[in-house]
């Protein structure tokens, strides 16, 4: 069967999401979205802070920022931060030092609860999404200095 | 729409068997076959009687003598150890013979097992899953090969080294998981969680000295490092058999072992 | 052998990162509002710490290590010719967006 070359990127990245999801799918996915927009900002932030050294062009690249375009993508950026992190810092534990799975194994076989998909690893997903979320909602609300801190 | 049949009584002499009565539901069952001539999926669609407890794999083996003596379909155990009758269930990968019937819903929408190509209808080709299995080489490696042909006595096992792989030696190699991974979608190369789970199962065993050989295998993007813990294989398992849990315990072996 | 050296790399830069990427995101809230960390002459101060600067070159060379790896992972994972391919573009755009980095940091010195 002969396809083409964008009907089997289609397909791949379809395959991403189907057929069954669960939570730590829903990570992988995420971990991978917010992974690649930061591979793409990583240049471009180098480039813009070069204009650190001339007050003229720092000036009118704050004017940039201010556009809505780029604030929206600034929110994705705070919530890629956040998310990436914590979800690599669990992705570390998990497959680096297999902290949060268990050390021994149980003796009887056919188990109800699937042992790596529950807790204690399920909670630190959870721990997860329900971090990256309030951090982001509190990074955008300093964002449009909404929110001050006084030291 | 239900009916209710009854099973009359049996008038034994000395004994009556109580009387069963059997829900029962016409339901459209959808099947998406694939025809190797045109090279080109169909959907054929009927309409079966289904019991309370019947299987979907009862529900086919009655389309075959009934209704399409032309539908090709995997089976052979039917219940659940042998792993041939894995298919897309409703969107799901699942073994056919333990899924019940009635409890899908409206209708039954059954596919050929995904990430596999297909051979006919519901049949898929698993060759490309035994070659990646049989090159982890998943048997017992010893130093003493001569040994383990002529044994003298039995290899002792204390149960803690029994229970480190005895959940994932329950794994029936049905291709379920694989259907479910999502690296294994968008990378044909990907060994596939079945194969790493087997790679660990048989490392882990301490009856096993060959385990420099299979990480070596193992330690690649195709191999370990193309899983990124979806867990969606554990979660579709039909034994439970936790193949994500294997992948972790590999991962970390292959990162740290001394060479 | 084959992947898992550079897999440890990738987890060890995760760590890493960790570390300096909440350093270089604390001088963005330590002077209490979003715009007044943006000013001029705020970012122009910043340069004069001098754990700061360290920050920011150890920053450099992981932040561009850890991404562009990943990059080169996902690639690979859609075809290994692309993957192929790939690997010494990536690497030579590693090498450009480091020298670009490490000419800011230099002109901090040349025009203070």
């Amino acid at each position: 069967m002969a396809e083409s070359v964008l009907e089997l990127a289609i397909k791949r990245v379809m395959g991403w999401f189907l057929p069954v999801i669960n939570l730590e799918r829903v990570a992988y996915i995420l971990h991978r979205i917010t992974g690649f927009y930061l591979a793409i900002y990583l240049p471009l932030h180098i480039i813009s802070t070069h204009n650190s050294l001339n007050p003229i062009a720092w000036g009118e690249e704050l004017k940039l920022y201010s556009s809505p375009l780029i604030k929206a993508g600034e929110i994705f950026l705070i919530f890629s931060i956040f998310f990436h992190g914590l979800n690599g810092l669990r992705l570390l534990l998990v497959e680096y030092f297999n902290i949060f799975l268990p050390k021994t194994m149980p003796s009887s076989l056919y188990l109800e609860k699937i042992l790596s998909l529950h807790n204690p690893q399920k909670t630190v997903l959870y721990i997860v999404y329900i971090l990256s979320i309030i951090l982001t909602i509190l990074g955008t609300l300093y964002l449009y200095n909404i929110l001050t801190l006084r030291w | 729409m239900s009916r209710e049949i009854t099973v009359s009584k049996i008038n034994a002499p000395s004994q009556q068997l109580a009387v069963t009565k059997t829900i029962t539901k016409l339901m459209r069952v959808k099947i998406k076959r694939y025809n190797p001539e045109t090279g080109k999926f169909k959907f054929s669609e009927y309409k079966v009687e289904v019991s309370r407890y019947d299987t979907v794999l009862d529900v086919l083996m009655r389309i075959i003598r009934d209704q399409d003596h032309t539908l090709s379909v995997r089976y052979s155990c039917r219940m659940g150890i042998c792993g041939s009758c894995a298919m897309m269930i409703n969107g799901k990968p699942r073994l056919a013979c333990m899924t019940n019937a009635i409890s899908l819903g409206e209708s039954i929408y059954i596919e050929p097992l995904k990430n596999f190509p297909p051979i006919k209808d519901l049949m898929v080709d698993m060759d490309s899953l035994f070659r990646k299995h049989r090159s982890v080489k998943p048997w017992l490696i010893r130093k003493d090969e001569e040994e383990q042909f002529l044994a003298k006595k039995e290899y002792l096992q204390k149960p803690e080294e029994v229970n480190a792989y005895r959940i994932f030696s329950t794994c029936i190699k049905c291709g379920v998981c694989v259907a479910a991974c999502p690296t294994a979608a968008s990378n044909p190369r990907f060994l596939g969680p079945m194969v790493l789970a087997q790679a660990y199962r048989w490392s882990a065993d301490s009856r096993d000295e060959g385990a420099k050989i299979r990480l070596e295998i193992v330690d690649s993007i195709d191999g370990v490092f193309g899983c990124h813990f979806a867990g969606a294989c554990s979660a579709s398992c039909p034994k439970n058999a936790d193949p994500a849990l294997a992948i972790q315990y590999l991962r970390r072996f292959v990162l740290t072992y001394k060479r | 052998m084959r992947y898992s050296s550079i897999a440890k790399w990738q987890y060890w830069t995760a760590i890493v990162l960790l570390v300096v990427l909440s350093i270089h995101l604390l001088f963005r809230i330590l002077p209490g509002s979003y715009d007044k960390s943006l000013e001029y002459n705020q970012v122009r101060e910043n340069y004069s710490n001098n754990l700061y600067i360290v920050t920011l070159i150890v920053l450099l060379f992981v932040a561009l290590f850890h991404a562009f790896n990943g990059l080169r992972v996902i690639l690979y994972e859609f075809s290994p010719r692309l993957g192929r391919i790939a690997t010494p573009v990536i690497l030579a755009l590693g090498i450009i967006f480091a020298i670009l980095g490490l000419l800011t940091m230099a002109g901090i010195y040349i025009f203070p």
